[in-house]
């Protein structure tokens, strides 16, 4: 376990480690020197390093081990609380989860409302709840009634569900979503992945005890409602398709990874196509610019300059004739000149990306530095100046070295 | 050799005498970023600002300043803001400028703003996505479920963001593209490293992207329209030196070339 340190020696850390890595990898500018080469493996370390993390963390655990070793529950009502209802007291002893559960008098009341739940409820597949009853009873039944609000477009819509409740044993009763009488629209209209929608946002909870429950006076123990996706155990294929990669390196079986290969070359091919209609589409489109009607001059004389560049370009790629005649030949030849023009464009966007990020260490290194005294920025560039400067000769010193080392191998040689 | 020194000299000194000395430029904002300041000024009450952060700290230099200022500009307008990137260390980025500027603008975490972290997969999951992000990302970048944020119940799908804000040193537009701006029809703009500048012109034109926002210029003009000059602006000084640098010592070494090559024609 790291020592704990103040947010003032967090900062000084962070720049002058920041600062000796930069200075470092700058004395490249010199020539490749083993200092350079050194820190250069410290940052690939780190930038790998921190690649495997987030994918394994919030990849592979998160979204795909998570998906198929757990439900992937969520609390609807934990039945811990006091619930200041006529008929129902907190139980703290004979309880399932948390800190108790709910013994509840049907006599006293046929119907609770649950309230506080969690209105959203994601994408289950199934309810989850743990009950029992005082006593047998035979034919007793509980209903859950459920009212969906779907804020996307104001409608409304219910679910119910009956279950048997005869036992007096816990027991955790699992109740399936598709086996739910829905009424009305509790679905929201836009999202949807699947076969379903998703639900809307669950704004009311209730439970109902029947008739025979009600006569029998019996009393019912109510712990933990959850809901639950399930265990996606299928994805476990997903992970033995993406192994079939690494048969590449046994020969024997290298077979396997052109079939892994397939998927992403077939998915690629459709979304190219796709690119071709939803892309290039709307850019073939607004190409063709009006050049007469009721618009500006001067648009219509940039118009006509984009439309000019645009056909010499093309005429230039037209290479199924050859550029003998002077009507291929000439706008090919201005086509030649326009791609020139940008490619210089592009170059000189390149310096300026290269001088952006050289600005933004100098700023760091300067600006940003963290010392114990309000230094001017004269002093800081001092400072910098005077620690590259060590570094240079060190990179110097490490060259000559290596020099001297060669020298003496090719002397023993 | 001492040709490369003396250029290296010229530039480290066009560049860091600006920083310590007392400089100051006018900034015009562009069409393009003055498109960019217009789509997030005017995203509806509600709906929120998608921050897809598919840039690496290789490129932070340039799409950094960029996201802080649109950051600023959101948070300004009490902007929901979900952040996500195609990109590993996008994100986590993202998240650290976005907790430096909630401290100013009141934002809490899960209330005003979240981080889904990185999404592997490209355009399917962007697809995914936009129809459900509950079902796509069901965690937040620190594994804790949605049901836990409470923004996040008001942002469930491509119809509850108002625009998609696209910072990139790659060419990872196409799929925003296909996906939320043909299928979900979310208006996209997008902050790009100057090397790839050029190339998302015709994606302007077309009108796929409402707002560019090219490079570390792009960053202070944005900076210049929410009249929070900042890291772009302070930036831009030693920058406009190195150009200037630059460009005189090209001329030079042309009108050097040109002098040789008369030299030459005359001595035959």
């Amino acid at each position: 376990m790291l020592p704990a340190v103040s947010e003032t020696t967090q900062k000084y850390l962070i720049y002058w480690l920041g600062a000796i890595c930069t200075l470092a990898i700058y004395t490249i500018l010199y020539r490749e020197n083993r200092l350079y080469r050194l820190f250069e493996h410290f940052y690939i370390g780190l930038a790998v390093g921190f690649g495997l993390y987030i994918n394994f963390k919030e990849v592979i655990y998160d979204v795909w081990w998570k998906a198929m070793m757990t439900e992937s529950s969520g609390s609807i009502f934990a039945f811990d609380t006091p619930p200041h209802l006529p008929g129902i007291v907190l139980e703290r002893d004979d309880k399932k989860e948390g800190k108790g559960c709910w013994k509840w008098d049907v006599g006293q009341a046929a119907e609770i409302r649950l309230r506080e739940i969690v209105k959203e409820w994601g994408t289950p597949n199934y309810l989850k709840l743990w009950a029992k009853a005082d006593r047998p009873v035979s034919g007793g039944r509980l209903t859950l009634i459920g009212t969906v609000a779907v804020p996307e477009n104001g409608q409304r819509g219910t679910f119910s569900i009956s279950f048997p409740m005869e036992t007096d044993r816990w027991r955790l009763i699992r109740l399936e979503l598709r086996a739910f009488d829905i009424r009305g629209s509790p679905f929201r209209p836009f999202e949807k992945i699947g076969k379903r929608n998703q639900l809307g946002e669950v704004t009311d909870l209730r439970l109902r005890a029947n008739e025979a429950l009600v006569q029998a006076d019996a009393t019912i123990f109510l712990d933990d409602l959850n809901h639950n996706i399930g265990y996606r155990w299928w994805w476990v294929f997903s992970g033995l398709f993406g192994l079939m990669f690494y048969t590449l390196f046994i020969p024997r079986l290298a077979w396997m990874s052109r079939l892994a290969m397939a998927i992403p070359l077939g998915l690629g091919s459709g979304y190219t196509f796709k690119a071709f209609v939803l892309e290039l589409g709307p850019q073939i489109d607004a190409s063709l610019k009006p050049l007469y009607g009721d618009i500006p001059l001067l648009r219509i004389v940039n118009n006509a300059i984009f439309l000019i560049v645009l056909l010499s370009v093309m005429t230039y790629f037209f290479f199924s004739i050859e550029h003998r005649h002077s009507a291929i030949r000439s706008p090919a030849q201005f086509g030649r000149w326009m791609l020139m023009v940008t490619f210089g464009i592009v170059f000189g966007n390149t310096v300026m990306g290269r001088f952006s990020l050289f600005i933004s260490r100098a700023d760091f290194l300067i600006r940003e530095m963290q010392v114990p005294w309000d230094l001017p920025e004269w002093s800081r560039l001092l400072i910098v100046g005077h620690l590259l400067a060590a570094f240079l000769v060190l990179a110097y010193l490490s060259v000559l070295y290596e020099r001297r080392k060669a020298t003496v191998g090719g002397t023993e040689a | 050799m001492w040709g490369r020194w003396g250029v290296y000299l010229l530039v480290a000194l066009a560049i860091t005498l600006p920083m310590v000395l007392p400089v100051r430029i006018r900034m015009v904002p562009t069409p393009p970023v003055r498109s960019f300041f217009r789509m997030v000024e005017q995203i509806p009450k509600g709906k929120a600002l998608m921050i897809a952060a598919d840039f690496d700290t290789g490129t932070e230099g340039e799409n950094g300043p960029q996201v802080e200022a649109v950051l600023e500009h959101a948070m300004s307008r009490k902007i929901p803001i979900l952040i996500m990137g195609t990109a590993i260390q996008g994100p986590e980025l993202v998240q650290s400028y976005a907790e430096d500027l909630a401290k100013k603008y009141d934002y809490r975490y899960g209330r005003d703003f979240v981080n889904l972290g990185y999404l592997p997969g490209g355009q399917p999951v962007l697809e995914k996505l936009g129809r459900s992000i509950w079902q796509t990302k069901p965690t937040d970048y620190q594994g804790k479920p949605l049901s836990q944020l409470p923004m996040m119940r008001r942002v469930r799908t491509a119809k509850d963001i108002a625009l998609v804000a696209e910072f990139t040193g790659a060419g990872v537009l196409p799929w925003y593209i296909q996906t939320f701006w043909a299928q979900f029809r979310v208006p996209l703009a997008q902050g790009c490293t100057g090397i790839i500048g050029p190339e998302q012109f015709p994606y302007l034109d077309s009108g796929q992207l409402s707002g560019l926002m090219t490079g570390l210029t792009g960053a202070a003009q944005y900076e210049h329209l929410i009249k929070a000059p900042k890291r772009a602006y302070r930036r831009m000084i030693p920058q406009n030196f190195a150009h200037i640098t630059v460009i005189v010592l090209i001329v030079l070494a042309n009108i050097r070339l040109f002098a040789e090559r008369a030299r030459r024609l005359r001595g035959r």
